[in-house]
């Protein structure tokens, strides 16, 4: 029995080795490693970064997009459209397919799954992430696209959009993965969201899936029929789902993934060492920014009057928050500099459209004294407290919990506007909760952070009309401002639109209606082997179909 | 007799299941939090943001809800999860098997690694050896799973290189063959059953061990020895049986407990299980879900004692008339 037993443990661990793969990748795989599983390979549902990037790689839009560092911009081209044209007025444009690309199942790809994936993510039964977003089309009532109206279909491979009069139509409303129409034309529109994981998957792009193993892993082969496979493309490419970020990093540092996300600055700074990885960031794309009520939120809500915050309605005292925090200890501290000051809710990476003659608030607490002794606040009991008549400068921070970032920054935060004769609480709310109390608006200040999207949007953000834009949550409201915004989206032109989108930042600047601290790279760790890749505003994950692994 | 009482037992437990939902049902939708949020787009107006809330059904009164619920799951049917955009059962029984599998390894490993070592330590009460075993298993003990997880991974994975540190299987094991595959999916499990199963083998351990010293110092077992009865006829015939007790009672607690998931060694070896569902669940307000795994854990928490208390009649058959199962 003791013979046995140790027999047993010996051919173990021969066989150790063996089975534990992983550890040594093969040239023809890469594993990615992602936080938390994806929930759909649909893009009709594909609501996240990583569903999004998983999806790129099954099925194909009209067009494709590389970021342009020189005008910071996206350059747009061509993918399962072969060609296209505007019409002179920019009111239709007309798209030619390419006749090579398959569906998995072997039908052709052609105008009617085009059509069809119009349909589908137009219309409210299927309640895909692009529901409502069709607003230069022409649309039902119920906000389906209309069929007859916008699409003129001339042969199986060509066909023309029509939008809407007086819209401003642009590619981005043409980029959406394209579906198989012949499979989801047979399940009725309701039923498509719940049946979606009962069907395999029917995709047309440069990858196929393999394997989902929920909660685990998905795994993607090459389709090596596709028009995108080039010799030695990466044959596989796995996503490994890793929840812990500590288990994630080991297996980075081990060799077990070749590429992870969301790297702590310490972190990155510790694995800039290594000789095996390259820490690339992504630039530009996340801001965090304490936001102050300018509007009493209470007054607003129960009779939609919109009178200035007690505290935070003066630009000047917002303007002295800013003033008074230490942003660029907070960066260099805590984010180790990889990142840089915000000034506005545009970021710098929009090259052409960046108003780089602004120059951030510096940390100043005696400005930040004047400005306010200037609206009033004066320390007049002498406890260290300002006060305005009876009114004592004291308010609270919420920052949600989970996120040590913000955590470290509400600390420095607080210390700095103590210093300035403000009394404040730092309290942590669990994320849901958080999120749900500043969305209706139950907050007077808080922390947060918004992602920007490419092409920059600012209206929802910042127009003064509450119900229509609910993410103006600080309650900012400027007349010019609301005027450019209204404009912008009519303006063609993009030199006109640039110089639009500058002069708006410098009203943000001057109002200040929140504090904007700053831009956060999201630091990237790759292998070196990894050939062809590009990580960019766009992502890291990006048209991967073009990496190669180094023999 | 046994078959009347469990069959009584039955029916309270599914009365307390029921209380136990329609206490999480209400617990849930108090708390706050939305699940449309994530399926809105900040492009959507107002109106539309209210169409996509009103499609969760979760503006409607509160009562209303509670009676679409109730008659749901009299019909049998838990609904649909918001996230998996699947019936919750289909959900649940994805994770449940390796949760079940999960949780009875580990049990079985850490009733037999306690076992063993408390007869061992029953022949050495006090003794140095007995002592030393005392102590580490308190240290074992108190120590948190997320350290030893932590630990061993460090230990194992990256020093060591023997073991992976996530995951139940290797990339592409369908190419392996089955012995392969099987050594594949042991060499992934033995990492997190190590850290799930030591700190509760401790407290087996200590548990069983001072029962058995207890025992030991009972008269029945001075008088048992003067008439010459051998040290192991005593320890197996009359002192575990008593000792043995107790400690199927909390066996009974743990292995429920175990069933229910393991999230902190799930999240820390990315394991599939019943626990990550759950807190998924709950972050992100599937309330169908949340419901589900409630009830999927509340069954086998209410299966795991009725186990336990079915091993103590079988051990003692005075539980039967004392009401255990009553």
């Amino acid at each position: 029995m003791k013979n046995f037993g140790i027999a047993l443990v010996v051919i173990s661990f021969v066989l150790f080795p063996s089975c534990n793969k992983e550890k040594n990748p093969s040239n023809e795989r890469l594993i990615i490693a992602i936080s938390s599983d994806v929930e759909s390979l649909n893009p009709l549902y594909s609501f996240t970064y990583f569903e999004g990037a998983v999806t790129e790689l099954l099925y194909l839009s009209l067009v494709q997009h590389n970021w342009n560092y020189e005008h910071g911009e996206l350059d747009t081209s061509p993918m399962l459209a072969e060609a296209y044209e505007w019409s002179n007025d920019s009111s239709s444009i007309k798209i030619k397919l390419r006749r090579d690309v398959y569906w998995s199942d072997g039908e052709i790809v052609d105008a009617g799954d085009v059509v069809a994936s119009f349909i589908l993510y137009s219309h409210p039964d299927v309640q895909s992430r692009l529901y409502g977003m069709f607003k230069s089309f022409y649309l039902k009532n119920d906000l389906t696209i209309d069929k007859e109206k916008t699409f003129t279909v001339e042969t199986p491979f060509s066909f023309t959009i029509n939008f809407k009069e007086d819209s401003n139509p642009s590619l981005m409303d043409i980029d959406i993965p394209v579906l198989p129409g012949h499979i989801f034309s047979a399940i009725p529109f309701n039923e498509i969201a719940q049946k979606e994981k009962e069907l395999a998957p029917i995709t047309n792009g440069a990858y196929q899936l393999k394997t989902w193993n929920k909660n685990q892993s998905i795994i993607l082969t090459s389709n090596k029929n596709s028009f995108l496979h080039q010799t030695g493309s990466i044959d596989e490419i796995v996503f490994s789902v890793v929840p812990d970020y500590n288990s994630r990093l080991t297996q980075l540092k081990n060799g077990e993934v070749q590429l992870m996300e969301d790297i702590r600055p310490d972190d990155a700074q510790r694995l800039k060492t290594s000789g095996d990885l390259i820490i690339a960031p992504i630039e530009g794309r996340e801001y965090d920014y304490i936001g102050w009520s300018n509007i009493d939120m209470n007054e607003y809500k129960k009779n939609g009057k919109k009178i200035p915050h007690k505290i935070f309605g003066s630009a000047s005292v917002r303007k002295a928050l800013t003033h008074a925090i230490n942003r660029v200890e907070i960066l260099s501290e805590y984010f180790n500099n990889f990142g840089q000051i915000a000034v506005g809710p545009a970021a710098p990476i929009f090259k052409d459209l960046y108003n780089s003659s602004i120059t951030p608030y510096p940390f100043d607490p005696g400005i930040a004294k004047q400005l306010l002794k200037s609206e009033g606040w004066k320390d007049a009991d002498g406890d260290g407290i300002l006060e305005k008549g009876k009114e004592r400068f004291l308010f609270t921070i919420y920052i949600p919990s989970g996120n040590p970032a913000r955590d470290f920054a509400s600390k420095v935060i607080q210390n700095n506007l103590k210093a300035i004769g403000a009394d404040v609480k730092i309290e942590k709310l669990e994320s849901g909760v958080f999120f749900e109390k500043m969305f209706n608006r139950e907050l007077e200040a808080w922390i947060a952070g918004w992602s920007v999207p490419i092409p920059i949007e600012l209206k929802v953000y910042w127009h003064s009309n509450l119900t229509e834009n609910p993410l103006n949550i600080a309650g900012f409201a400027n007349e010019q401002a609301d005027e450019l915004l209204e404009k912008l989206p009519l303006v063609k032109e993009t030199e006109i639109k640039n110089r639009m989108i500058k002069d708006f930042q410098n009203i943000i600047h001057q109002e200040e209606p929140v504090t904007f601290l700053y831009w956060i790279d999201n630091l990237t760790a790759h292998s070196k082997m990894i050939e062809g890749i590009s990580v960019s505003p766009l992502g890291a994950v990006h048209h991967t179909w073009k990496w190669k692994i180094k023999k | 007799m046994i078959a009347k009482a469990v069959i009584k037992r039955i029916f309270y437990s599914l009365v307390v299941l029921f209380l136990l939902i329609t206490f999480l049902f209400f617990l849930i939708r108090l708390a706050p939090g939305n699940p449309a949020d994530k399926f809105i787009s900040p492009k959507l107006n107002a109106e539309l943001v209210h169409q996509t809330e009103n499609s969760f059904g979760i503006n409607e009164p509160l009562h209303v809800q509670y009676l679409k619920f109730v008659s749901s799951v009299f019909s049998g049917s838990l609904g649909i999860s918001y996230t998996y955009r699947i019936p919750v059962e289909k959900v649940v029984l994805q994770f449940l098997p390796f949760t079940v599998f999960f949780a009875l390894t580990s049990f079985l490993l850490q009733i037999f690694c306690s076992v063993l070592l408390a007869l061992f330590s029953a022949n050495k009460i006090n003794k140095p050896v007995d002592k030393l075993l005392a102590a580490s298993s308190l240290i074992i003990y108190a120590v948190p799973s997320f350290f030893t997880g932590v630990f061993l991974i460090y230990i194992f994975s990256v020093q060591l290189n023997l073991f992976p540190s996530s995951g139940v299987s290797s990339f592409g094991n369908e190419s392996f063959t089955w012995v392969e595959r099987l050594i594949d999916y042991s060499l992934h499990l033995i990492l997190p059953i190590l850290t799930l199963s030591l700190s509760g083998a401790a407290m087996f351990y200590k548990y069983l061990r001072d029962e058995i010293e207890i025992e030991y110092q009972k008269p029945f077992v001075r008088f048992l020895k003067s008439h010459g009865y051998e040290e192991k006829v005593i320890l197996r015939k009359h002192i575990l049986p008593n000792a043995l007790n107790p400690f199927v009672s909390v066996a009974g607690v743990e292995l429920g407990a175990l069933l229910s998931g393991a999230v902190i060694t799930e999240v820390i070896f990315g394991l599939p299980g019943m626990g990550r569902l759950t807190l998924e669940a709950v972050l992100s307000r599937d309330y169908p879900l949340v419901i589900g795994c409630t009830l999927a854990s509340g069954v086998m928490v209410i299966a795991a004692n009725l186990f336990a208390d079915l091993v103590k009649a079988f051990l003692d058959k005075r539980t039967l008339q004392g009401g255990v199962l009553q």
